[in-house]
């Protein structure tokens, strides 16, 4: 008996497995992405957020550094000046000079990890994004490309102005100095300085 | 012993009966194929489904022991050790030599260099008290990013998972329909043949010279002109 050919039913199979494919292609293709996004965002490590670190300190070091020792300058000639050099207030003036600068010094240091952290937040944040869209585009070079262009594109948190760190601790010395240069007959005040203190001015009325 | 319109109008009605028989047969066995298919289909969704829950299940197990108490200590600790390394790499201890002049005596020096360094330790000992407290927040952090990376994880896998589930429904009516198999109209030519020999005898009963068997009908049954020849039962 002539049967007739069942050609809808291999159409059907045909397409059941094309249907198939194409997601297990679009799965690969994400996966693909990924491994994209994974190996460009791979340099994020720890040893990069170490090494970004320690360029956050040393971008402040040197300004900090140099304000000390104009600081402990200052502190020992105003010591020295009133013969306070040798004495105890002497050493504790010095003494609250090293106490800013190491504080700074630590402030920094904790600055400079929290501002690891903020930066490894923006990247964690980028590769989230970039994942989300790799799932939606399930293209593997599109996203490659992008996924580099964002990592070079990412900005660290850069390190704020120092300011005057030694303000507060140079306030007394600077007080004094400016008391003792407008002082009567003070030692302190300039040789070009024609008041004497004394003072035979009048007030003309 | 029938006559053999009898015996065709048996085996017509028969035949019709065989092959409406064949004919529901065949119709239930591509249901049955059909059903089959369909659910080979399911069950291979399922089973990926499956592997995709496995999966997930293992990366949220993994996050949640790594969030643990001890996990979080570890991490705090480590934290601590972190912010107190940079903060030893970036201090810098007082110099030896004290910023005094030369003439001054070695009590003095000694004086200022114990100020120094007792107000560099403090100092020191201060900025790691607070990298202690940051140490909580940088644990909370890590772990955030952890959980972040986590959702990415089952992002993905549910991604597949949800992909996989919209094409179920196609996917079943495509295999359904793969298994359909076209009737062989065994049965209902058959069943169309047991139809015509009924027509056919139904046709041949009352025609004159066609002789009824024996019993076959009573009299009073018998279409109008018929005479049963004598002889028979209801001939008489």
């Amino acid at each position: 008996m002539c049967m007739p050919k069942n050609d809808s039913a291999a159409i059907a199979a045909q397409q059941q497995e094309q249907v198939a494919q194409q997601e297990r292609r679009r799965q690969k293709q994400v996966k693909k992405g990924q491994e994209s996004i994974d190996q460009v965002f791979a340099q994020f490590d720890t040893p990069f957020y170490d090494k970004y670190k320690t360029d956050y300190v040393g971008a402040q070091q040197p300004e900090l550094a140099r304000q000390s020792d104009v600081a402990m300058g200052k502190t020992v000639a105003s010591l020295a000046d009133r013969g306070l050099d040798g004495s105890t207030i002497g050493a504790s003036k010095m003494g609250a000079v090293q106490r800013t600068k190491t504080t700074a010094e630590g402030a920094l240091a904790n600055e400079a990890t929290d501002a690891a952290n903020k930066f490894r937040g923006n990247v964690e944040k980028q590769k989230g994004d970039l994942y989300a869209l790799n799932q939606a585009a399930a293209d593997p070079s599109m996203i490659a490309a992008r996924a580099t262009g964002e990592a070079t594109a990412l900005v660290p948190p850069s390190p704020s102005p120092l300011g005057d760190v030694f303000a507060n601790t140079l306030n007394s010395i600077n007080s004094y100095q400016k008391g003792n240069m407008y002082a009567p007959a003070s030692s302190a005040r300039p040789w070009w300085s024609l008041a004497s203190g004394g003072g035979s001015g009048q007030v003309v009325r | 012993m029938c006559d053999p319109i009898t015996g065709l109008a048996i085996a017509s009605t028969a035949a019709s009966v065989g092959g409406g028989l064949y004919s529901s047969y065949e119709a239930n066995n591509n249901a049955q194929s059909e059903m089959l298919a369909r659910n080979n289909v399911l069950n291979s969704f399922l089973q990926k489904q499956t592997a995709h829950r496995k999966n997930n299940e293992a990366a949220l197990t993994k996050r949640v022991e790594d969030m643990a108490p001890q996990a979080n200590q570890q991490k705090i600790d480590n934290a601590v050790a972190g912010r107190g390394a940079t903060i030893d790499a970036t201090t810098s201890a007082p110099p030896s030599d004290v910023p005094l002049t030369g003439s001054a005596p070695k009590v003095v020096k000694d004086t200022v260099a114990g100020a120094l360094s007792k107000a560099f330790g403090e100092a020191t000992d201060a900025a790691k008290a607070k990298a202690k407290v940051s140490g909580y927040g940088d644990m909370m952090l890590d772990n955030q990013f952890g959980i972040g990376d986590t959702e990415r994880q089952i992002g993905t896998t549910n991604n597949f998972a949800r992909g996989e589930a919209a094409l179920l429904p196609s996917q079943q009516e495509l295999a359904g329909f793969a298994a359909r198999k076209p009737s062989t109209g065994i049965g209902q030519i058959i069943q169309a043949a047991g139809q015509v020999g009924s027509m056919y005898a139904g046709s041949q009963a009352g025609r004159p010279g066609v002789v009824a068997a024996p019993g076959a009908m009573p009299a009073w049954q018998a279409p109008t002109g018929y005479r049963p020849p004598a002889g028979t039962l209801w001939g008489i």
